[in-house]
């Protein structure tokens, strides 16, 4: 490949600006030392207190769905008394040590030492709110599972989040760690649920005898309101990064993406001139400026983006790959670095990701039918449906490594929405 | 004339009767009985006959009626089935126009995308052509032979022998606006400026200009830019483009009455465009 | 009343003989004859009469019998006729019925009007025609392939492009509805062409008017 001199130097430029732009504040180091592509080893104390097992296996369980780490928990193990023997945990292949302990007042005292360095790096007090082994005492110990990875990687997990979706006709939601499935109360027949990106908010599409339309919830408050106007059909809702406005697709012959701030109906408009052609599933990118659609202007099903005002719009899905025939599920990463999409690949739907970069595109699974993703929070997990176990049920990907987990059993589970980290007032 | 007839011939009977009502034997009577009832039958036929005259020609007039409304029922059905016909092929017209819209809105998205492909392949194109350009120096040993391909290259560079073409340059400026180099992407998009005015690209560029100001959220810099493309290039796919970028900013500012004007202005000027069909929505929705 | 005088004149004449016929004489019978004669005319009078009123009776009671079994005989015939009538009204009205519910079906994800499509689009405007307070609605439904969302759009789509060939027929809009289920209420159940098939269709429903449908 011969040099491009002008190129390299715009491309030189840029990589020193991303460098940069990545670059910690001085005097503050990320994560442990470690070879990057491998996954540090990381050994978790058992400890004692109210429900202090359940605390272990949550973070363990939680740190190894997170993917980053290679959690070292055996069953059972010694509550070390005194200093920590560093040199045996060591030997048995962590690079760091997860000592918890519960002082009895309903905290949790969490601290990582870091073998190579023989120090302890981080320390923190997490505040369980009782009763032990409720919904919010398991979020927050899912929190202390989030910052141990960002302690240990830099990057924080997602194990204090939520996903919604579709059971039965109705809405669901379940933990990132696949406990506490449960109806959303008060919701009919439901479809394609959304997240507000504050957690506290949702939007999903209600499918009834004389059409659909989009209702939004305060999860807090349940207070529940149409966002919709009088077309026949509306249909899948996404809310904008900032919050402010909610985009969905609404119609009487084709559809077209409408947005709209989520206060007054007034400010509506449309950012697609789909002229009877399908256009719905909005994603926005995360700085909001963007938004991938699926559209059927080109006779077949296909992926596009524009600009959040509609101007600009272009086939992102061009590459040479599946059966060129139908795409859809367009879910924007967080990190604005990828899109995630279902295409067809002979004859069946699988998972796939598209680079916003070199529209280079990585397909991620190919057992049974996969499709629907929805991005976590950390712009590395998918949760998706898959039929791979039998009946359709949600499950997570990791697409680094290319792992599957299942997240939800028994009936028929799909149109997954991975939600925020829930904050920590709940 | 019948009547008088008649009572004439029942008269006859009577008198007779009477006449010799004293001295009448059984057979007499027998006999007056008979022509009586031959009084009768005769009346009754004349009357039938008579009848008989009037029904005839009811039922030829019934006829030629019946013929004339049977004529009418098939010209009636003929005209039915004529209007059904022509429905019907409105309708298969009217459907086949829907799809015939929806396969030319197919083929200028289709177009659209070859000009972008194209204008990758341009960009392509024209590196190959610098690197060939820039690196005559490795086969000196046959410079001869090489020189005609480095022209034939600098040719394809667009004029200029020694840096990159606008196709490079614009999909440079693209590269790095996409990844949010706002200055990089600035600097191929200038270059591309001011070494080829004339270039087909020059639009894009200068609209490329004004979306790296939209990225740092100058947004005042970025209107007097997105202007430039719309007053100087305003035959250009850019200008209502552009022109719509404004909207959209005034829009978001709050100044609806200015947003108003310029979406208003993209449905005059450039009606086919796909700004226009956007714009028109705003002018609709605001409208109470 | 001229032609009845030689009705008077026989009666004249009968008048006439009667009063030349000779007397019988009364002194040839005695009392007691005459009494028995008397009491036996007497009885076979009353015979005579207990005999007339039993033929009477039975004919009587025959001829209500008659009556009765002509009556029932009549109201079977009706009830029969109006049940024909009613048959004959019924299977017209569950032809129209059927004929209107027709279901259209589609390729993969298309949503334009087959040939096949347009005839039984066809053969409901007749129906539609002759029931103008007839208000209708039109699902669109899809198989269970693809994006969940997007069928509900295509279902819109296909349940649309009935509309649209019935409004160009000169069908008021206004009478007919549509709407998407996408792929959440399947006809058929299962993961075959022979499946998906028979669930990409347009179903049609009667809103209003269902109960008085008039047979075109």
């Amino acid at each position: 490949m011969p040099l491009r001199p002008f190129a390299l130097s715009f491309a030189s430029v840029a990589l020193v600006a991303s460098l940069g732009a990545q670059e910690p504040a001085p005097g503050v180091r990320i994560g442990l030392t470690y070879a990057p592509g491998t996954r540090p080893g990381l050994y978790v104390l058992p400890l004692r207190g109210a429900g202090a097992d359940s605390v272990r296996a949550i973070v363990a369980r939680d740190l190894d769905h997170g993917d980053r780490i290679a959690v070292i928990a055996p069953d059972g193990g010694v509550i070390p008394s005194g200093p920590l023997n560093y040199a045996l945990y060591q030997r048995l292949g962590a690079a760091a040590v997860l000592q918890m302990t519960m002082p009895g007042d309903g905290s949790l005292q969490v601290a990582l030492h870091e073998l190579a360095s023989s120090t302890v790096r981080n320390s923190q007090r997490f505040v369980l709110p009782q009763p032990a082994l409720g919904p919010a005492w398991r979020l927050a110990v899912h929190r202390v599972a989030d910052e141990v990875e960002r302690w240990v990687t830099g990057q924080q997990g997602v194990a204090a989040s939520r996903v919604l979706f579709v059971r039965g006709g109705t809405l669901w939601q379940v933990d990132a760690d696949g406990e506490n499935a449960m109806p959303v109360p008060g919701v009919g027949a439901a479809l394609g649920p959304a997240w507000h990106p504050n957690g506290t908010v949702i939007a999903w599409t209600e499918l009834g005898d004389g059409g659909s339309r989009i209702l939004m919830r305060d999860l807090t408050s349940g207070r529940t309101s149409v966002m919709s106007g009088r077309a026949a059909a509306n249909l899948s809702p996404a809310f904008a990064p900032d919050g402010s406005q909610l985009a969905y697709a609404a119609g009487s012959d084709g559809t077209d993406i409408l947005v709209r701030p989520l206060d007054g109906e007034a400010g509506s408009f449309a950012i697609t001139a789909g002229q009877g052609s399908t256009n719905a599933q909005p994603s926005f990118s995360p700085d909001g400026r963007r938004v991938a659609f699926t559209t059927s202007r080109l006779g077949r099903n296909e992926i596009y983006i524009s600009d959040s005002d509609g101007a600009n719009p272009e086939l992102l899905t061009t590459s040479g790959f599946g059966d060129q025939l139908y795409r859809s599920d367009p879910s924007w990463s967080p990190d604005g670095r990828a899109v995630a999409f279902s295409t067809q690949i002979e004859g069946r739907f699988q998972v796939a990701t598209i680079a916003l970069r070199d529209r280079s595109v990585k397909q991620h699974t190919s057992e049974g039918i996969n499709e629907d993703p929805s991005w976590a929070p950390d712009a590395r997990h998918l949760v998706l449906t898959s039929n791979r176990g039998g009946s359709r049920q949600l499950w997570v990907l990791d697409t680094e490594s290319g792992r599957m987990r299942q997240l939800t059993r028994g009936p028929v589970a799909r149109m997954a929405a991975w939600g925020p980290r829930l904050p920590a007032a709940r | 004339m019948r009547l008088v007839r008649r009572s004439r011939l029942l008269l006859a009977p009577v008198v007779l009767v009477t006449a010799g009502a004293c001295f009448a034997t059984r057979a007499d009577l027998r006999i007056v009985q008979g022509d009586v009832l031959a009084v009768r039958d005769s009346v009754r036929a004349a009357r039938l006959a008579a009848e008989r005259r009037d029904s005839l020609a009811r039922v030829a007039t019934d006829s030629a009626l019946a013929r004339v409304v049977a004529a009418l029922v098939t010209v009636g059905d003929s005209v039915v089935s004529i209007r059904g016909a022509t429905q019907r092929m409105d309708g298969a017209l009217r459907e086949d126009l829907h799809t015939i819209r929806q396969q030319l809105i197919t083929i200028q998205e289709l177009t659209g995308q070859s000009q972008r492909r194209i204008q990758e392949l341009r960009a392509d194109l024209e590196s190959d052509a610098a690197d060939r350009a820039s690196t005559p120096v490795v086969p000196s040993a046959a410079a001869d032979t090489t020189r005609g391909t480095t022209t034939v290259g600098a040719a394809g560079g667009a004029g200029t022998p020694t840096g990159p073409g606008p196709a490079q340059l614009y999909q440079l400026g693209q590269d790095q606006l996409r990844r949010g180099s706002n200055t990089a992407a600035r600097g191929a998009f200038t270059t591309l400026l001011t070494q080829h005015p004339q270039s087909d690209l020059a639009p894009d560029a200068l609209y490329g200009i004004a979306e790296t100001f939209t990225a740092e959220g100058n947004g005042v810099r970025a209107d007097s830019v997105y202007n430039l493309v719309a007053t100087r290039y305003p035959q250009s796919e850019r200008a209502p483009i552009a022109l719509y970028k404004r909207a959209t900013a005034y829009r978001l500012v709050g100044q609806a009455e200015r947003a108003q004007s310029l979406y208003r202005q993209i449905v005059e000027t450039y009606p086919n465009s796909e700004s226009a069909r956007l714009a028109q929505g705003f002018l609709t929705s605001r409208r109470p | 009343m001229p032609h009845h005088l030689p009705r008077l004149a026989l009666v004249a004449f009968s008048l006439l003989s009667v009063a030349c016929f000779p007397k019988q004489d009364p002194s040839t019978s005695p009392e007691a004859l005459a009494a028995a004669a008397k009491a036996k005319k007497a009885d076979s009078v009353a015979a005579v009469q207990a005999e007339a009123a039993r033929v009477a009776e039975a004919a009587r009671v025959e001829a209500a019998a008659k009556a009765e079994a002509a009556a029932k005989a009549a109201v079977a015939k009706a009830t029969a006729d109006s049940v024909a009538r009613a048959e004959v009204i019924t299977r017209a009205i569950t032809a129209t019925r059927s004929t209107f519910a027709e279901m259209i079906f589609f390729d993969y994800d298309r949503a334009e009007l087959s040939v096949e499509s347009r005839e039984t689009l066809e053969a409901k405007l007749p129906i539609l025609r002759a029931n103008p307070g007839m208000r209708i609605r039109i699902s669109g439904h899809t198989d269970e392939r693809g994006s969940d969302e997007y069928n509900l759009a295509l279902g819109q789509r296909r349940a649309a492009a009935a509309k649209r060939y019935l409004v160009s027929q000169g069908i008021d809009e206004a009478r007919i509805d549509v709407v998407s289920f996408g792929e959440e209420r399947p006809m058929v159940e299962g993961s075959d062409e022979s499946a998906w098939s028979q669930n990409r269709r347009d179903e049609f429903e009667i809103v209003v008017g269902g109960d008085a449908i008039r047979v075109p």
